[in-house]
């Protein structure tokens, strides 16, 4: 994976080129699900994952030049909806373990646990989804928050708004996911 | 409706109190449907903010961690999770895996965590599971790996076979042992109770294993004292097993005896089917338990499977007995027993589980129990049941009484300074191991193993980091520090650690750790060459043990091997075997040969018998102090392989050098079984290095010692950096590079000659190396005035044999018949060949021998006595064919002046 790729993609994804974007996002899952695999491999200690650290590495590595809020947001935007689909991936996966009893190594053998235990990624997914078709901006934000693991101050910076706003967003679009979850883990869909 | 409307009505009452938000909302918006919305969001926007919903992004975690495939979790305590688990490399098997949960408690439930897994790690016994690994997972969460044991609670195994009360005993006493061996370790369980007592079948015999020495501790430390009614909570521990403290104090106040109470639980339900406190209420709550627990005395085991037990007659026909029966069994010793260790004031249980397994074992053989009652009849009693002595026999009774008299005193005393020693040791070795883990937790970088001596550095500065408030504790870890320095040979630093512990002993102006400090700092100074500072410091010692009225037996040991190394040093060879047999006979009166302490006084003896030349007594030593490390569950340590070690240099030393070979090879051998692929210690290499220059192996035995060399000076040990250049200097000389053997002679006589006195048998020798040197390039003048001072230097002929001198003896034999001194060289040779042959263990296995035998029949042969050389270097070839091979040079020489002799 070549820099200047992403930088590349990034101008292009800035200017509108939907394909480019599309491309910038294949190549950062790319990224992600490689770092995450490599991760898991490493022998020793028991493997977590976090989101976060990932999602920073992962731009690191790919180092684009991003000076643009613009090429930011597009690249945590990209790398928050990878990491989304690596995580739910992973949760149905896991459902589907559980029927076969199979076990096996590297990703696809992942539990997909969020801290409180009745929460359910893939409901939190399904829902964002619908709320995406109403409002994509709260939606970024939430993705941005929960899927990146990203501070409010950070995906501030990513949006280039105000803190404030972020926060105000995150109070709204949270209690409208939990409210439609059912803060009891399965999806209301 | 729009999502925007309802965001603006949403965030106009978020702020408000809930009463206040449907008045508003009332106010403010009229379609019914729509307010009801707002509220149940309201509703989710509140919950969310107390219980954080969304805040973290989801953990992944695979279900891999270590080497083990996790199956099902089987346990959730408080702090975390147990696991099944297969291993599937190296051998397929089943392992419980115990990890913290993430997101749980503060760093400081975690670092707890991390203690008790490095303490567990160090237990090795077969009634303990054992840890099969641990680790740590990448966010940090500590985990253990141990033995899966499918076994079924002590209690009900106990009644599901029908076991009688001896053969309860028997697997209790077990327990007791294992329980004892993690005190000595300085983990206390906290938890016992038969849930964690499990029993499986080896062979059709039943084995006991104790698991769950658990996070109990961990999350103890975590909380305030509290009383115990408003600890419901907080009850870490089963109520029923708890000791009263326990329940009551400070967790961090709470010592070894708690655990002996939670056996005494046991012990009283193995015995009669019942809890000492009635627990039949099942409305009871953990605070009126612990209220009973406090104030109420249990009924005596016997009393209760008459009176009050909940099934009295199915608990009996469980033993093999009647009610009558068992409550006659139970009654006296076992009474007694139970009761003392279910004592509410831990002063007066049995001090640690082996007392108690002790006790136990006293009563299965008739002996008096220290639980019971001290009158003379009880005695009389138990002594006539032992030798099967009929009571009516008067004269016996009298006899009796006067032994037991005297066999009781004795007994409490044994008592007394066992209770003191094993706590004494308990909390040393609980506060080492934790100060040991938390500076593992401290370093290590990512993947790079630390070299020891950044690991002791660490240890240092993390010292004076955190326990600058307990300046005795710091005091005694410092001294560990430089011991750890010491074994790194890093003379140097480990003054340096030594020189703040004193600072903090006179501080603190305890004169324990001030007789503690200063011993150590004494065999410090000796090391660094440093005489007068040792003397110093030994009466500094001298003055500290003189003001303690009672001083602990291992305050006594470390001055008196304190004094046994200052003697050394001045080469008074009596008075430090005194001393040490002094250390020796003191440690085996308190029953403290268990620890490293015995063997490292063990080992001391050994090096004043080495240094007398008593070389067979001290191979004997040695393997007496192998055994004993060996049995001691200390096969595996750095002592034992200090004890093979010095096994070479004996076999050496009494000639039997292919024995010797073997020995260090398997030094070497053990060491790296300990400490991994790391290169084996100068010590070691030095030893070897030696074998191998005497079997001529001088290409090898020079790129070893070079190797030896370079690692004692990165780890900064001046010691062995001299003594290995010394032996490479030989190698050299063997090699035929005598400029370089000269020169490198030139710094090492240099070196030692700072401390003449304690380096003397080493001055000497090197004389006589130098001898040898000039003696090769044929300048017979200056061979003979450095073997003239070389024996000088031993004192020859006057004082006592040295290591090496024979070796001295047959170089001047060669010396003196080069520069045609043919009877002189005789008599030095006969010399060599008396001393040697005195030596050895068995003269026809002795290289010494065979040396000096060769020697001999060169002389002989020069002067003419053909048939006396013949004799001789018959006997040459022998001794040296078996101790240096058919092959080697000298066996060569021997078996040609054979044939010319004929």
């Amino acid at each position: 994976m070549v820099d200047g790729d992403v930088t590349r993609l990034l101008g292009a994804a800035g200017a509108g080129d939907r394909a480019a974007l599309e491309q910038l996002y294949l190549q950062v899952y790319d990224e992600l699900r490689r770092l995450a695999e490599s991760r898991l491999r490493r022998e020793r200690a028991g493997h977590t994952l976090q989101p976060t650290a990932l999602v920073n590495e992962a731009y690191l590595r790919l180092n684009p030049e991003a000076s643009t809020w613009e090429n930011r947001r597009h690249f945590f935007g990209a790398a928050a909806q990878a990491m989304r689909r690596i995580l739910v991936d992973h949760a149905r996966q896991k459902l589907a373990d559980k029927r076969d009893g199979g076990a096996r190594v590297t990703l696809a053998d992942l539990n997909v646990q969020a801290p409180e235990e009745d929460l359910d990624v893939l409901a939190v997914s399904d829902a964002l989804d619908v709320l995406a078709k109403e409002d994509p901006r709260l939606s970024e934000v939430v993705s941005l928050r929960f899927f990146a693991g990203m501070s409010v101050e950070e995906t501030a910076r990513a949006l280039d708004v105000s803190p404030i706003t972020i926060k105000r967003d995150w109070a709204f679009a949270r209690a409208w996911l939990c409210e439609r979850i059912g803060v009891s883990g399965t999806s209301s869909a | 409706m729009t999502l925007q409307t309802e965001r603006e009505l949403f965030e106009a009452c978020m702020d408000l109190a809930a009463g206040q938000r449907t008045a508003w909302l009332e106010a403010h918006c009229g379609d019914a449907g729509l307010r009801e919305r707002i509220l149940r969001l309201l509703r989710a926007h509140d919950s969310a903010e107390r219980s954080g919903s969304l805040e973290q992004s989801p953990i992944v975690t695979a279900r891999r961690i270590g080497g083990f495939d996790l199956l099902e979790r089987i346990g959730e305590g408080a702090m975390g999770e147990v696991w099944l688990a297969e291993q599937t490399a190296p051998v397929r098997r089943r392992v419980a895996v115990k990890i913290v949960k993430a997101g749980t408690g503060s760093r400081e439930v975690i670092a707890r965590f991390e203690l008790e897994r490095q303490a567990l790690a160090m237990m090795s016994h077969p009634h303990i599971a054992h840890i099969v690994e641990a680790g740590t997972t990448d966010d940090g969460r500590p985990y253990f790996a141990m033995e899966y044991v499918p076994g079924i609670p002590l209690t009900k195994y106990c009644d599901q076979h029908r076991l009688g009360i001896d053969e309860r005993l028997a697997l209790f006493v077990l327990v007791c042992e294992a329980v004892q061996h993690a005190h000595h370790k300085g983990v206390i369980h906290r938890d016992l109770k038969p849930g964690n007592l499990l029993v499986t079948e080896i062979d059709g015999k039943p084995s006991p294993k104790v698991i769950d020495f658990g996070i109990a501790k961990a999350v103890a430390l975590d909380h305030q004292p509290s009383r115990a009614h408003t600890m419901i909570g907080h009850l870490i521990g089963t109520p029923e097993y708890m000791s009263p403290e326990q329940a009551q104090l400070s967790p961090l106040d709470v010592d070894t005896r708690a655990d002996v109470y939670s056996l005494g639980v046991v012990l009283h339900e193995l015995l009669t089917g019942a809890l000492p406190f009635k627990t039949s209420d099942p409305n009871a709550t953990p605070a009126t338990l612990v209220q009973e627990l406090l104030t109420h005395d249990p009924a005596a085991p016997s009393v209760r499977v008459r009176v009050s037990a909940p099934e009295p007659q199915q608990s009996a026909a469980n033993r093999g007995l009647t009610t009558r029966q068992l409550a006659a069994r139970l009654a006296g010793d076992l009474d007694w027993i139970v009761l003392k260790a279910l004592a509410k004031d831990r002063n007066r249980r049995y001090g640690s589980p082996a007392e108690l397994a002790a006790d136990i074992r006293r009563h299965l053989v008739d002996e008096p129990v220290v639980a019971g009652p001290p009158s003379t009849l009880y005695r009389m009693r138990k002594f006539a049941a032992r030798h099967r002595l009929p009571l009516t026999l008067a004269a016996g009774v009298f006899i009796a009484a006067i032994v037991f008299g005297a066999m009781m005193a004795w007994q409490a005393h044994q008592l007394a300074w066992q209770r003191d020693e094993a706590r004494f040791q308990a909390q040393r070795a609980e506060a080492s191991s934790e100060f040991m883990s938390l500076m593992l937790e401290e370093v290590g970088p990512e993947g790079r193993p630390l070299s020891p001596l950044e690991l002791v550095d660490k240890g240092v500065q993390l010292l004076d980091r955190r326990y600058g408030a307990d300046p005795q504790f710091a005091a005694h870890m410092l001294m560990q520090m430089s011991r750890r320095y010491m074994d790194l040979g890093n003379t140097e630093k480990s003054s340096q650690v030594l020189a703040r512990a004193l600072a903090i002993a006179r501080e603190v102006d305890d004169p324990d750790l001030l007789a503690d400090v200063e011993c150590t700092t004494v065999r410090a100074a000796l090391d660094a060459n440093q005489h007068e500072s040792a003397k110093e410091h030994l009466e500094g010692a001298r003055a500290a043990l003189a003001r303690l009225p009672d001083p602990p037996v291992v305050t006594e040991v470390d001055c008196l091997r304190a004094e046994a190394d200052m003697a050394e040093n001045d080469r008074d060879f009596a008075t430090a075997e005194t001393n040490l047999r002094k250390a020796q006979q003191l440690l085996e009166q308190s029953q403290n040969t268990r620890g490293l302490l015995y063997h490292a006084v063990l080992t001391d003896l050994g090096g004043v018998l080495f240094r007398t030349s008593r070389f067979r007594e001290a191979l004997a030593l040695n393997y007496v102090t192998a055994e004993a490390l060996d049995r001691n569950g200390r096969g595996g340590t750095l002592g034992r392989v200090t004890v093979a070690t010095n096994r070479a240099s004996l076999l050496m030393r009494l000639g039997e050098v292919s024995a010797a070979e073997a020995a260090a090879a398997e030094a070497i051998r053990r060491a790296q079984r300990l400490r991994g692929n790391q290169p084996a210690t100068p010590q070691q290499a030095v030893a070897y290095g030696i074998v191998l220059n005497r079997l001529d192996r001088q290409d090898e035995a020079r790129k070893l010692l070079t190797a030896a060399r370079d690692q004692a000076r990165e780890l900064g040990g001046e010691f062995w950096v001299i003594v290995a250049e010394y032996h490479l200097a030989r190698s050299l000389m063997l090699a035929g590079k005598y400029a370089e053997a000269r020169s490198m002679l030139d710094q090492v006589r240099a070196a030692w000659s700072a401390n003449a006195t304690g380096n003397r048998d080493r001055l000497a020798d090197l004389y006589r190396t130098q001898a040898e040197i000039e003696l090769l390039q044929g300048n017979i003048e200056q061979a003979r005035s450095s073997i003239d001072a070389s024996l000088a230097e031993f004192g020859y002929p006057q004082a006592a044999p040295a290591p090496f001198l024979s070796a001295a003896l047959t170089t001047a034999a060669q010396v003196y018949a080069k520069a045609g001194q043919l009877e002189q060289a005789e008599s030095f040779a006969l010399a060599a060949l008396r001393l040697s042959e005195s030596i050895a263990r068995e003269p026809r296995q002795s290289a010494d021998v065979g040396e000096a035998l060769l020697v001999v029949a060169s002389v002989k042969r020069t002067r003419g006595d053909k048939s006396a050389a013949a004799d001789y270097a018959r006997r040459s070839v022998e001794a040296l064919s078996n101790s240096l091979g058919q092959q080697h040079r000298l066996t060569r020489d021997a078996d040609e002046l054979l044939r010319l002799a004929r």
